[in-house]
């Protein structure tokens, strides 16, 4: 009889994951702050064995580097500063499997030729910052844009039962890192009311007491241009003259 | 253009029904190989078909292109009486106001024919959503890949998961209750752009057992 024992303690583990896992989605989904979801992820690295964690899109071009496509970062400092400086991203082999499958996987599986030394230098140099052994869960839009959740670690071993419950942790986390990502930028667009560049210049020069003719010949722009910036500005402000504009605009921290 | 029918009505729209079992056919049969599905006339029909279901069908000119099926889960359904191993013994909602989502689908050439988002993916989401909100629902349950999962998440579905990711017929598997929000139909329109109502109802193809206050909506 002692079959039927072992199914049962296997069920209790599974359960236990689960539970251990919904428990972890359920403080992430009551997450408000960037600082909150990476508290609960920190936390969350006790219990699956990762010591670092990054949640990111991909570069869409040649340019960006980690810190452009970071999204919480909890990767080490210095690794992640080196990362971007050297453009690892476009490297990485992890970064490149993302792009080619839609289930997740151990950063050992990302496949890269024996000759792409590039590829095995960023993957050697991890290991310099503890970071042997990896998970990542890739996420792909309906748009065609990529995303993942990576998590690292000196010695991660999962089950395919922590697999899972690391899995269904990530996409919660991905969710949520998205949504207060939009909500900072949302507020960040609403305190600036859409002003442009040359709309918030032309309104520091007047603050400072310069006249149309005047910024025109700052700027190198014409007059007639300042005051269409101006006018522009302060339809935007709601506001009904020059004055209510500037002063709406210091309300609002758009100028100082 | 989408339209609701109840399986009931679908009776009386024997040739729109027709088109909607062989596009079913062509998509999870030919397209993505459900070989137990197959039928020798080519129209895919199981027995979940039944008067109390609903289809939610997408149409271009008379063309099928996009279909999904909502299932009451006061009756069988898939996940008690298809695969009820994926829940891996997890009870999972049920009641009058809760159906299941199944049988998803967007033409392939519709999909393949663009860059980025295609023309008729984001609207038969939309028409999805549209449809719980128009018969009352309070959400959905599904079972989906886990990549679906996050982009329900992203349109706005506040989503409760019922078990883990798990394997199912080679493809990696989620079952989730998904809950309309009062923001759920206006977070589609916001994501794809969408100025109003992309789901044409006819009054007289919703049967009268369902009270049905149209066109009231849960959200804007």
């Amino acid at each position: 009889m002692i079959l039927p024992i072992i199914a049962d303690l296997k069920l209790l583990v599974v359960s236990d994951i689960r539970q251990v896992s919904f428990d972890i989605i359920h403080r992430l989904r009551d997450a408000r702050t960037r600082t909150e979801v990476y508290g609960e992820l920190r936390a969350a690295g006790h219990r699956f064995g990762y010591d670092a964690f990054l949640i990111g899109g991909l570069p869409q071009t040649e340019t960006e580097g980690l810190l452009d496509c970071a999204m919480i970062s909890g990767w080490p400092p210095e690794w992640s500063q080196r990362y971007h400086t050297r453009g690892y991203l476009h490297h990485d082999p992890v970064i490149r499997r993302i792009r080619g499958t839609t289930d997740p996987f151990l950063w050992k599986d990302a496949p890269f030729e024996t000759g792409d030394e590039r590829a095995a230098r960023v993957m050697n140099e991890a290991r310099d910052f503890a970071l042997n052994d990896g998970f990542c869960v890739p996420f792909h839009d309906l748009d065609g844009t990529e995303a993942g959740v990576s998590f690292g670690g000196q010695r991660l071993s999962l089950s395919e039962d922590e697999k899972a419950g690391l899995h269904l942790v990530a996409i919660y986390a991905m969710s949520k890192a998205r949504a207060v990502s939009q909500a900072r930028s949302r507020g960040v667009e609403r305190t600036r009311g859409h002003l442009t560049d040359r709309e918030v210049e032309c309104l520091k020069w007047s603050a400072a007491g310069k006249s149309a003719w005047d910024t025109s010949q700052i700027l190198a722009i014409s007059a007639r241009t300042v005051e269409a910036h101006l006018a522009s500005a302060s339809r935007k402000l709601n506001a009904v003259n020059r004055v209510q504009s500037i002063a709406e605009a210091m309300r609002r921290g758009i100028i100082t | 253009m989408f339209k609701l029918l109840s399986g009931q009505c679908g009776k009386d729209d024997a040739g729109l029904m027709d088109k909607v079992y062989r596009f079913r056919h062509d998509f999870f049969v030919d397209h993505l190989k459900w070989e137990a599905c197959r039928k020798p006339d080519g129209r895919e029909i199981d027995e979940f078909d039944t008067p109390h279901c609903y289809h939610v069908v997408g149409l271009d000119g008379g063309t099928v292109v996009s279909y999904s099926r909502l299932l009451p889960t006061t009756r069988p359904h898939l996940q008690t009486h298809l695969y009820p191993e994926i829940l891996q013994g997890a009870p999972s909602p049920s009641g009058p106001h809760i159906y299941e989502w199944t049988r998803c689908a967007v033409a392939p050439a519709k999909r393949e024919s663009s860059r980025g988002v295609d023309a008729v993916s984001g609207p038969s989401f939309t028409a999805v959503a549209e449809a719980a909100a128009l018969l009352g629902l309070e959400g959905l349950l599904v079972q989906t890949h886990p990549i679906l999962v996050s982009r329900l998440m992203s349109f706005g579905w506040e989503v409760d998961p019922l078990a883990l990711p798990c394997s199912y017929d080679g493809s990696s598997i989620l079952p989730i209750y998904a809950r309309l929000t009062p923001d759920t139909i206006e977070t589609h329109r916001q994501i794809f752009r969408l100025s109003g109502s992309v789901l044409e109802v006819d009054r007289v193809r919703i049967p009268s057992r369902t009270p049905i206050d149209l066109p009231h909506r849960r959200s804007a």
